[in-house]
């Protein structure tokens, strides 16, 4: 059962055409008109609307219209040529941002939790590198 | 204007064909869909040589373009229609910073009886509602009320979901009917 909001929302939407309206409401419109004055009302002014916009001007596109057009894409065209087709191998590849994005932030993120958190651990990286025979140098002369 | 193509090849096979720059197919595909695309422009950029311009940008933007055609379950239509409408509206807004003489005259709301009684007259007035409508809106009448989409063929080509679609179009009959209510009563108090 149809009711009066939800028939003026359709009335509002698809206009006075019951043809227009999805096959289901337009069934169950038929039925609150068979019994309600005010759906009658506000069918009988959607159609009001329908008639105005009807009354809007039709582009009229002629033939010579047309073929002026036609002509002078086809004439660009010309002008330009055949674009030359690229290998797809060679062809510049989209830029994505959200997958570049994605991607340069998950190694970050890879990069943080094995070096700082130690959460993720590398053959070789948990074994920290014997320091004690290095000997260093500073460009002020002092040795560590 | 030559005889139509025939009809049997799919929009979506001569894009494949102009993508691998067969010009014979891009021509099809143009002769095919040009004079909707200029007429659905029209209606949005609101008149006919603003619509011709965006009509044959649009055609030489997808040849240029014809490579990067995917398909991807997506008609031919949805596609051309989506650039049109855009480039339609782009235009529009580029030609809002035109000057005000270049500017199409806007019609007086206050119009008189006897100007009603032409019906070229109540055309005009229609015509200027629906052209003081937000872009999207006038977009969204056109297609679902001129190009008798449905409101899902339409919010994919406005790429907007249906319910915000339907939301545009009821918002556009709205304001044209508030816009026109003098009209109305006209036309009312004109009935036997």
């Amino acid at each position: 059962m149809m009711t009066l909001k939800q028939f003026t929302r359709y009335a509002s939407l698809h206009g006075a055409d019951l043809d227009r309206w999805p096959a289901n409401a337009a069934h169950a419109a038929q039925e609150l008109l068979g019994h309600s004055d005010e759906a009658r009302a506000i069918l009988a002014d959607a159609a009001l609307t329908d008639a105005l916009l009807d009354e809007a001007t039709n582009p009229a596109v002629s033939l010579e219209r047309e073929q002026r057009v036609f002509e002078r894409i086809a004439a660009r065209i010309e002008e330009q040529g055949v674009p030359d087709a690229v290998p797809w191998f060679i062809a510049k590849p989209p830029l994505r941002i959200v997958p570049t994005v994605g991607f340069l932030a998950m190694m970050g993120f890879l990069g943080f939790m094995t070096y700082h958190q130690g959460i993720i651990t590398l053959p070789g990286a948990a074994r920290a590198p014997d320091l004690s025979g290095v000997m260093i140098v500073s460009s002020l002369g002092g040795i560590r | 204007m030559q005889p139509r193509e025939d009809e049997t090849i799919s929009d979506e096979a001569l894009m494949a064909d102009a993508a691998a720059g067969d010009r014979k197919a891009f021509g099809l595909l143009t002769r095919r869909h040009l004079r909707r695309s200029i007429a659905l422009a029209q209606r949005v950029v609101g008149n006919a040589s603003d619509a011709e311009e965006v009509a044959q940008d649009v055609f030489l933007q997808i040849w240029a373009n014809a490579d990067r055609w995917r398909g991807d379950g997506t008609r031919f239509t949805t596609w051309l229609y989506r650039i049109v409408v855009n480039r339609a509206i782009d235009y529009r807004r580029r030609r809002t910073f035109a000057p005000l003489d270049a500017a199409e005259e806007m019609a007086d709301p206050a119009w008189s009886a006897e100007t009603l009684v032409d019906g070229r007259k109540i055309g005009a007035e229609v015509d200027a509602a629906i052209a003081a409508l937000p872009d999207r809106q006038r977009a969204a009448l056109s297609l679902c009320y001129h190009e008798e989409m449905s409101c899902a063929e339409a919010s994919e080509v406005l790429q907007v979901s249906v319910s915000a679609m339907e939301s545009l179009l009821v918002r556009a009959r709205k304001t044209v009917r508030a816009r026109l209510q003098p009209l109305i009563r006209q036309k009312d108090g004109a009935r036997p």
